[in-house]
């Protein structure tokens, strides 16, 4: 004898329901991993942050000590051992005399820390300005709206130009720009979604129970905004760390006693064409795959959240 | 077998029983049953309206002047009874959704009176009213769009008591689980979420939603047009036992006549946001007064293909509620209509006991 089907009042035996229980974020998981390019994306950015991460221990040399440099060995080819024959320059070193490898991953470190806190920030601030604006409608949301327009109808760089012309270099300096440039992006895509979300049954039928705003708003119009925000916040890093990168090789973003990726490219441009490749050559392949790679992750996180495209 | 028979009847018709059996009698006994549910109504309305109208803006250009108003609500009253089902009909357009909306002030009302238990909560704050939101609570047409797809079934449920502040997080479990059983779900699917539930068993959740806060009036927002038929039989029931085992009133808002047929106990015709007759279910469906009301039956497929009948088929389009024709709504494309239709409006009034009708020559 098996176990009795469960029946509704009616008698009638309930459908099955489907699949075991699957909570929507496993289901995400496992939909993310079903393409092994992202897949391997997803592995390779893993790995680059865990490299810049763990960078104080794993290179031969800090780039920021200035004792530990000798200006002796500026300019060596991939191989050379060093002048105090205690490691070898596996990349070579840049003008300054630098280790390439600990430049690069201590450049990926800052690069990637500009990158994500830049992108944090913005989110937190553009979701905040975005939501509030949909919340409050009306005027208000036409007036910050339609500076969110005139924000993002300036090309990022020359805003960010401007911005570092008139705060000066440094690290801080250069988040505080990214976020300038960045925020409205965010604000938008939350306007967006929080607009859908908002006109949905379920937050009418939230209404009715008497919830109070603040708990619509945030738990029930909020977390359904996410998705976007996720996809656009991948997007929006790598894109800081290119536009950290480009600054930096303009000269105006990092000072060179903090070598970001862009300010290593920007030593070595000089030497491309006297065969000295790998000055700039290195921390450019570095660059690219950490860019790639979160592209790569963000063009594939958006395929899987698109609820246009979910099965 | 004769005793649990004998047991059962005195519990058997509920509070809607009466007028749902008063199917048989002739003109004046079924006069005379729509008369006493009109009356029973009338003794404790639940919920009356009185005059309620929503009229939209139209705003155009840079300036966002208001160049207009969609009359989607146009002057409507009625009452809904302890445990009585009043079926809303209309088609599409026709101003039915607002009204349910706009009593529960999803949608503020322009004008009018919305009375709960007696008491006008139509001019109180959102403040003020959160406590009335208990007692009057609402199904959504859309089983998809109506539960937040990041919480699950449980959670869905259980919210309404957590902010209510009802019972701590195991009574509320309890609840919860006692609330599924009621509508039909296994309570051991509570961790589930909404996406793995079928459309039947989202509306479920979706009524024991409903249920949590124990209201008196619910409000079904074409609650089972989005299912497939066999799927609707198990929900108008599940509502019709749950209005039996725990006295609930509803306002049941649907464009299928046959659907509003089965559950209603009074019905009101809609038509470009004004009710234009309003009567118990027998009445309506054999000795209809309004014009529009017998073209809206005569519409209705007959599942024997023998019958013969005459079909009433308007002319041209329902009017935009934009610009809602003068005098009677319904003169553009009545067939009996004369030249008094076009200038005044016909009020509702009582034509025969407990059958209203808003027409000048019926």
């Amino acid at each position: 004898m098996s176990v009795a089907e469960p029946t509704d009042p009616l008698g009638r035996v309930e459908p099955k329901a489907r699949a075991a229980a699957e909570t929507p974020f496993q289901r995400f998981v496992s939909d993310y991993f079903d393409n092994w390019i992202a897949a391997a994306a997803l592995i390779l950015l893993g790995a680059l942050i865990a490299l810049a991460l763990a960078a104080p221990w794993l290179v031969p040399q800090n780039p920021y000590d200035l004792a530990q440099i000798d200006i002796l060995d500026s300019r060596l080819p991939p191989g050379t051992p060093s002048s105090t024959g205690a490691f070898t320059h596996w990349l070579g070193t840049d003008g300054a005399g630098r280790d390439l490898v600990s430049a690069i991953f201590y450049g990926l470190r800052i690069s990637l820390f500009v990158g994500v806190s830049s992108g944090i920030i913005a989110m937190a601030l553009g979701a905040a300005v975005g939501l509030a604006a949909t919340y409050a409608g009306g005027r208000i949301e036409t007036l910050v709206m339609r500076i969110v327009d005139l924000q993002l109808s300036f090309p990022a760089i020359l805003v960010a130009l401007m911005l570092i012309a008139v705060l000066g270099k440094g690290v801080d300096k250069i988040v505080i720009a990214l976020v300038t440039v960045q925020w409205a992006y965010y604000a938008r895509t939350v306007r967006g979604s929080a607009l859908v979300e908002g006109r949905k049954d379920y937050v009418a039928a939230a209404r009715c129970l008497g919830l109070s705003n603040a708990r619509i708003v945030f738990r029930h119009i909020l977390p359904n905004c996410l998705p976007p925000l996720i996809v656009v916040a991948t997007v929006q890093t790598a894109h800081a760390i290119s536009l950290e990168a480009t600054l930096s090789f303009l000269g105006v973003g990092l000072p060179q006693t903090e070598p970001s990726l862009g300010v290593l490219i920007s030593n070595g441009f000089e030497y491309m064409l006297s065969g000295k490749y790998w000055i700039s050559f290195f921390p450019g392949i570095a660059l690219l795959l950490t860019i790639v790679s979160i592209n790569l992750v963000g063009d594939h996180l958006r395929d899987v959240l698109n609820p246009r495209l979910s099965r | 077998m004769a005793e649990p028979r004998a047991q059962d009847l005195p519990i058997a018709p509920a509070a809607g029983g009466a007028s749902l059996s008063n199917g048989t009698g002739t003109g004046p006994s079924q006069s005379a049953n729509g008369k006493a549910s009109a009356m029973a109504a009338e003794a404790a309305p639940v919920l009356e309206v009185r005059d309620l109208k929503k009229h939209f803006p139209v705003k155009k250009g840079l300036l966002r002047k208001t160049v207009g108003h969609v009359y989607a609500v146009d002057g409507v009253s009625f009452t809904i009874g302890r445990g009585e089902t009043v079926g809303l009909v209309g088609e599409s357009g026709c101003g039915k959704t607002t009204v349910g909306r706009t009593l529960l002030r999803l949608v503020e009302p322009t004008s009018g009176q919305i009375l709960l238990d007696g008491k006008d909560v139509t001019n109180l704050s959102k403040n003020e009213f959160r406590p009335y939101r208990r007692e009057m609570q609402i199904i959504f047409q859309d089983p998809f769009s109506s539960l937040d797809p990041r919480m699950t079934a449980g959670q869905i449920v259980s919210e309404p008591l957590e902010v209510h502040g009802e019972g701590d997080r195991s009574q509320r479990r309890e609840r919860v689980a006692e609330l599924f059983r009621r509508v039909g779900l296994r309570p051991q699917q509570m961790d589930n979420f909404p996406h793995q539930f079928s459309g039947g068993q989202r509306q479920r959740i979706g009524i024991a939603r409903a249920l949590a806060l124990n209201p008196k009036l619910i409000i079904g927002d074409e609650p089972v047009s989005a299912l497939d038929v066999s799927i609707q039989a198990q929900v108008i029931n599940i509502l019709m036992d749950l209005q039996k085992e725990l006295g609930l009133s509803y306002l049941f808002i649907s464009h299928n006549l046959a659907v509003v047929e089965h559950i209603s106990h009074r019905i009101a015709v809609m038509y470009l946001g004004r009710i234009v007759e309003y009567a118990d279910k027998k009445t309506i469906f054999t000795a209809p007064r309004h014009p529009y009301t017998e073209a809206l039956l005569s519409a209705v497929p007959v599942p024997d293909p023998r019958v013969k009948r005459k079909k009433i088929v308007l002319d041209g389009d329902v009017p935009s509620p934009v610009k809602p024709p003068s005098g009677c709504h319904f003169h553009t494309r009545c067939p009996i209509a004369v030249a008094r239709c076009k200038e005044e409006s016909p009020a509702l009034v009582e034509k025969a006991p407990g059958q209203f009708a808003a027409c000048h020559l019926r």
